[in-house]
């Protein structure tokens, strides 16, 4: 119970369709820090997105160093269908209200303006945090690795070792 | 026997003590936190929101960026976000 370190989020209302539904999504506000540069924003977790993505104004915010507009950056990031130059930057990351377990992790910053989120993807977010989805009852539990196995009445990866004996690809 | 085994499992818990008694049936459902009042006049634009107000409004996050410099530190929690204006239809994956 020493670990137990986990925190609420409720799903969040952040758009309407024009017939006046509301959408919910599972955002949370981060903060970034890249040397004297602080930003905080809206992110939505993303379990589909392999990566963590946040606008040029935020990395703006940050004072990171963009190429000139038109640029490819570092990496294509291929989002909504469109190719986005990106400039990739290990930032600090925080969310609160664990300010106490910032962690540094890579970050794609868009180098064109235009894109309208930013996303809390695999590298950089899913893969340093506990995340459980309950859309059931309205929120998402966001927790350190320390406090899931804590609560969880086996070890998961000892359960998977049982038997296991190395994938056989398929095909 | 059956009134203290049924007991025992209401006495129980599952989780650490922080997470909660665990219960059989669901007990409910968390209201989802509404957008800031007001915040649709800014459809289509990107905000910084401060304790559920807006402090800084801009056409571009570029923009916004720049306006809460000039603002300095008492902006510095702002979180910054685009508000999207209705949509026809639903927004689903990235790639």
């Amino acid at each position: 119970m020493v670990n137990s370190r986990f925190h609420i989020f409720p799903w969040r209302e952040e758009e309407s369709l024009e017939t006046g539904k509301v959408i919910l999504r599972p955002t949370v506000d981060v903060g970034l820090v890249s040397g004297s540069g602080r930003a905080r924003a809206n992110a939505l977790i993303d379990t589909g997105a392999p990566i963590t993505v946040f606008p040029r104004g935020v990395g703006d915010r940050l004072r990171i160093d963009f190429p000139p507009d038109g640029s490819d950056g570092d990496e294509i990031v291929i989002m909504l269908g469109h190719r986005w130059p990106c400039v990739v930057k290990t930032v600090t990351l925080v969310l609160p209200p664990f300010e106490d377990l910032e962690w540094d992790a890579p970050v794609r910053f868009s180098v064109d303006e235009g894109l309208p989120f930013a996303l809390l993807g695999y590298e950089g977010f899913l893969n340093r945090w506990a995340v459980s989805f309950n859309a059931y009852q309205g929120y998402t539990i966001v927790e350190t690795i320390e406090s899931f196995a804590e609560r969880i009445p086996i070890d998961p990866f000892e359960e998977f070792q049982k038997g296991w004996d190395g994938w056989d690809r398929p095909g | 026997m059956r009134f203290k085994a049924a007991l025992a499992k209401i006495l129980a818990p599952a989780y650490p003590e922080e997470m909660g008694i665990a219960r059989s049936v669901p007990s409910g459902h968390i209201p989802p936190v509404p957008r800031p009042i007001g915040i649709e006049q800014y459809a289509g634009r990107w905000v910084a929101v401060a304790n559920g107000v807006v402090v800084a409004a801009a056409d571009t996050s570029r923009g916004l960026a720049r306006e809460l410099i000039e603002l300095g530190p008492a902006a510095e929690d702002a979180v910054m976000q685009f508000v999207r204006p209705p949509v026809a239809g639903y927004v689903i994956g990235v790639g």
